[in-house]
């Protein structure tokens, strides 16, 4: 995915974000972040914005397992890191009894291909 | 039993890749196909080597013709504070496009989609008995915006992880 650069943007911010991508993504991550110069899309938005909206990509983007697509692409979609109230809530989670007990109850077929 | 799965190895997920992704129907929308496609291609080739588990399910009576559907199952991990929990990731579930939403009266009543994660569960609990696992997760297809798919899931006994995030998962 592609991040749109403002044409303001200043040299030091595009360090900064190209060296927070390699932290992050690791020395590929500009093949797979192509940075390219200001559109009229981005004209009014001051860089700082721009700067928060590639993080949110960031986090939205991934490393794991699954996938997703998005602009023509396949992506890998990380898991995200479950903290908080999210986290009590995911560990206290009450197992589907009910659901267990008929899928137990069936006797799938599995062959080899 | 009136359908039946297949497993798929590395080996074979690669011989059979060009026949596995002409078995099915994709969406009559050719954005929405596109998408399709190339999901069903990447888990074809995660299978291919290794990093995804493959299976199709058929109708074994016949009424149903072909491949119905795929699913694909992986090991991953999930860090919940400070802690990572071992899970089964669903990285794919797909359903060929003339069998979508529709109810099986010959299927045990169950749509394809349903059959396709009950198997997931028994899977999860088979490595169960060999691996700690925790969670089954997976990643609805476009998010929240999906309703009918974010519904299905949840009847299915998924929630979502967080708020800010497309993860859902069940605790089995």
């Amino acid at each position: 995915m592609p991040f749109i650069f403002e044409t303001s943007v200043s040299l030091a911010t595009r360090r900064e974000i190209a060296k927070d991508s390699i932290k992050t993504f690791g020395k590929n991550s500009a093949k797979r972040f192509s940075i390219v110069k200001s559109t009229s899309i981005t004209q009014n938005i001051p860089p700082k914005q721009i700067y928060v909206k590639i993080h949110l990509l960031k986090l939205n983007e991934g490393f794991a397992m699954a996938f997703k697509y998005e602009n023509g692409k396949v992506i890998q979609v990380s898991m995200p890191h479950i903290t908080g109230e999210d986290a009590k809530k995911m560990l206290n989670a009450k197992v589907p009894k009910e659901l267990i007990k008929r899928i137990k109850a069936k006797k799938f077929i599995t062959e080899a291909a | 039993m009136p359908y039946k799965f297949k497993s798929y190895t590395a080996s074979k997920a690669k011989q059979e890749k060009r026949a596995l992704l002409n078995a099915v129907k994709f969406s009559k929308d050719p954005s929405k196909a596109q998408r399709e496609e190339a999901l069903l291609s990447q888990a074809l080739s995660f299978a291919q080597n290794s990093s995804t588990k493959l299976y199709t399910i058929k109708d074994t009576t016949s009424t149903l013709k072909g491949i119905l559907g795929f699913i694909a199952l992986s090991a991953s991990d999930v860090m919940i504070e400070d802690t990572k929990k071992p899970v089964v990731l669903i990285d794919l579930l797909f359903v060929t496009n003339q069998c979508r939403s529709t109810v099986y009266e010959h299927l045990d009543n169950s749509k394809i989609s349903q059959l396709l994660l009950e198997y997931a569960v028994s899977k999860f609990y088979e490595v169960r008995e060999h691996i700690g696992v925790s969670y089954l997760i997976l990643y609805p297809e476009r998010g929240r915006e999906n309703k009918n798919l974010v519904a299905f899931y949840q009847s299915m006994g998924f929630s979502y992880a967080t708020n800010k995030h497309e993860w859902m998962y069940v605790k089995l």
